[in-house]
């Protein structure tokens, strides 16, 4: 084979040259398809593993949100945790779905997954309000693909732990109820620390929260819920 | 052609991709802080690289000149997604931390420079065992570094927490950042320069 190939190089015995286009895209036709084939048959291969996989981590972390403990750490654990203690409503609202999560027993509190594009990639996570949605419980990211050791450190527990306790003033504009880095008043209240070297990633994480708390409060105020607590704040 | 044994012990230890050559420094700082992460990266960077050289020898006589590299690039970045997509189902807690770093692995200059300056003139066997030896040489000095990383920055190895913490233990932040890397690899780098890597005449 390696000879007939030496030989179309140098144009010998009718073989096709390597170097005319036609074997040049004939080849790199091959070659792509080949390599397609590959992934798509270990990805397909792999399906049900990786889907698995990322239920568990999604509830994993919706149960880490709402500080729920879970022993064994298997997806079908986490199910039976969540449907134990979280009632999950399904809220259509135009082409998005909205998954609502409200804990069954006191204080009640309430979540939704939010979703927005960060500075490489799509970041998705989770917030927990209490049940007047006056103050943020918790943060935490179920995916994101920033930058490592920079945009990433969103992840880190140290960041999400500002978001502890954080108030939330729907009084304010709709893109002033969090805002990293500068105060948003002269109390300083409603900041949170932007992440030093990650401003484009804290930037987008801040548009993505008030983007995703306001359109939230106002599927939260308009759609019907069987047993929806009653928020106090203003809109 | 040169022995197994010798294309070995030449990738391996006498032209270390990262005592000798200095490539693959990115995820060598990267992923060091911890053993576990650092384990499934080799196995990631041993895999691509062994077996993206094997194909692109069993493939060199029939690769066009003149799209060669673009070639390697998608064969190296076939056999790394089979990586990454493994990783992410087997271990998907670390696929988390290293999922970056596996990716770029497609753009790791071992690799391409073992593609490009071996797997293109040699056999497939001997691309094979070149690419398993720089593979393992890289692995061997990634092991060794998380294997003081982790202990000095976590007090833990492989995610087991070491005995009598309380008595010796004091948590070294820098070890869990990139300049402790920094500091291993360039004290490492010395010594076995200076000590052990024998030196080529001329």
């Amino acid at each position: 084979m390696d000879k007939a190939v030496a030989g179309g190089e140098k144009g010998n015995g009718g073989t096709v040259k390597k170097t005319s286009p036609v074997y040049v895209i004939g080849f790199m036709v091959v070659i792509c398809a080949l390599c397609g084939a590959a992934i798509s048959f270990v990805q397909f291969s792999m399906k049900p593993t990786l889907d698995a996989n990322a239920r568990l981590v999604r509830n994993r972390t919706i149960a880490r949100a709402f500080g729920i403990t879970v022993p064994q750490q298997t997806a079908g654990a986490y199910d039976s945790a969540l449907a134990l203690r979280i009632d999950t409503t399904t809220v259509a609202d135009g082409g998005r779905r909205w998954q609502l999560f409200t804990r069954k027993e006191a204080p009640h509190d309430i979540g939704f997954i939010f979703n927005g594009m960060a500075f490489w990639d799509m970041i998705s996570g989770i917030i927990v309000l209490s049940k007047d949605l006056a103050t943020i419980r918790s943060l935490e990211i179920i995916e994101q693909k920033e930058t490592p050791g920079l945009g990433a450190r969103i992840e880190e527990p140290q960041f999400k732990k500002l978001f502890e306790g954080f108030p939330v003033d729907w009084s304010q504009p709709a893109d002033k109820r969090v805002v990293f880095g500068e105060p948003a008043g002269p109390d300083g209240t409603h900041r949170i620390d932007a992440i030093t070297g990650a401003t484009q990633t804290s930037m987008a994480l801040e548009r993505i929260l008030n983007s995703e708390l306001a359109a939230f409060r106002r599927i939260y105020d308009h759609h019907d819920r069987e047993a929806a607590p009653q928020p106090t704040g203003r809109k | 052609m040169a022995a197994p044994k010798t294309l070995f012990y030449d990738g391996f230890w006498k032209n270390n991709p990262i005592f000798v050559q200095v490539l693959g420094i990115c995820s060598t700082l990267a992923v060091t802080n911890l053993l576990a992460n650092t384990l499934f990266m080799c196995f990631g960077l041993v895999f691509s690289t062994a077996m993206s050289s094997l194909t692109i020898s069993l493939l060199r006589n029939y690769i066009p000149d003149r799209i060669r590299m673009i070639v390697q690039v998608l064969i190296i970045a076939t056999f790394v997604m089979m990586v990454d997509i493994l990783i992410k189902a087997t271990a998907p807690d670390i696929h988390r931390f290293i999922g970056p770093y596996v990716g770029l692995i497609i753009t790791n200059c071992i690799i391409m420079g073992r593609a490009e300056a071996f797997a293109m003139q040699n056999p497939p066997g001997a691309s094979f065992v070149d690419g398993i030896a720089m593979g393992l040489g890289y692995s061997m000095v990634l092991i060794f570094i998380a294997a003081i990383r982790e202990p000095l920055g976590f007090g833990t190895l492989l995610g087991c927490k070491l005995p009598a913490l309380h008595l010796w233990w004091h948590q070294w932040t820098i070890m869990v950042m990139a300049p402790g890397a920094f500091f291993m690899l360039g004290l490492l780098s010395w010594f076995a320069r200076a000590r052990l890597i024998p030196k080529g005449k001329g």
